[in-house]
């Protein structure tokens, strides 16, 4: 009889279980702040980089006062475009692959390999960037030039 | 009897026999919240205390995978590698800017000075965790220039 009871209970609490989740439980969760992070840094990216579509990567998704803590560019969105348009027009073979992307809350960090040609060694870049209103607003990076030798096996990336 | 049935069940339910499953933080946010547990104070120690082989021998794998060009792979190189660069440079200093971390990797922007006067290295730290420590390490470092184009330090 106490069998019973007892699995008879625990029957019935996982049914309690399941119900209450089931009314708790809302119909749709906001996205995180992650999330949405994540849904402007990875498209930016893949064109900007990748597909070195830059003006399109930044119309798109780039705030025009965009602060900017690349030593060498100026403050805002018009400047990184004629920037980089420049660059990529100096350097017409170039290259650009993205890594990987690490995202959290309104913070990106983005780590890809630019290549000026084929045969070039090319830069370990890592941008850092920020989101605010759905639109990146702020960015960092650090760059580093890929050395001729390497103490290891493993390729900077 | 239906009564003491249900009182039971809902005891038991409330008691912990439901697992409750938080929105946001599913698998992904669980593995996000251990590799912040790793890399928050390995950073800590590594970097702002200085303390190169406490923090390596307490958070790093033994077989760690280096990507930066300038070490050997595993972590007893890599505790010999810093130990000699800070014997060298006894008043380095190291901050941590900001900590991006998701799911196992994370990203340490760095602020380094090796000699007091001199100027500071803008540094990113990527690693990646796994079972509780880092497994493998890529870095980006830049020495930060006189001038700027822009009033913002790199940081």
């Amino acid at each position: 009889m106490k069998k019973l009871l007892a699995a008879a209970a625990a029957a019935l609490s996982l049914a309690a279980c399941v119900s209450i989740e089931a009314n708790e439980a809302p119909a749709a969760a906001a996205p995180s702040q992650t999330e949405v992070t994540r849904g402007i840094v990875t498209p930016f990216s893949d064109l900007f980089c990748n597909q070195g579509k830059v003006r399109e990567a930044f119309m798109t998704h780039v705030a025009p006062g965009y602060i900017q803590h690349n030593p060498v560019a100026a403050d805002g969105r018009d400047t990184a475009i004629a920037a980089l348009e420049g660059f990529r027009a100096a350097s017409p073979q170039m290259t650009c692959e993205v890594k990987r992307i690490i995202v959290d809350g309104n913070l990106a960090a983005v780590h890809s390999h630019v290549k000026p040609t084929p045969e070039h060694r090319g830069f370990a870049v890592v941008d850092i960037l920020r989101v605010e209103n759905g639109m990146i607003v702020e960015h960092w990076d650090v760059i580093q030039p890929v050395p001729e030798t390497s103490r290891n096996n493993n390729t900077m990336f | 009897m239906k009564k003491a049935l249900i009182a039971a069940a809902a005891a038991s339910a409330l008691a912990g026999g439901c697992v409750s499953v938080e929105m946001n933080s599913g698998p992904a946010g669980s593995t996000t919240q251990a590799t912040r547990a790793v890399v928050a104070p390995f950073m800590e120690m590594f970097c702002t205390r200085g303390q190169v082989r406490a923090a390596f021998m307490r958070y790093m794998a033994e077989d760690y995978i280096q990507h930066n060009p300038n070490a050997l792979d595993g972590r007893d190189a890599a505790i010999a590698h810093l130990e000699a660069f800070a014997a060298a440079n006894p008043e380095r200093t190291c901050e941590v800017q900001r900590l991006i971390v998701d799911g196992n990797l994370a990203a340490a922007h760095v602020r380094a000075m090796l000699k007091p006067g001199e100027r500071p290295l803008a540094i990113v730290d990527i690693f990646r965790v796994e079972n509780g420590r880092i497994a493998e390490h890529w870095d980006v470092v830049q020495p930060t220039p006189e001038a700027s184009a822009n009033p913002h330090p790199m940081f």
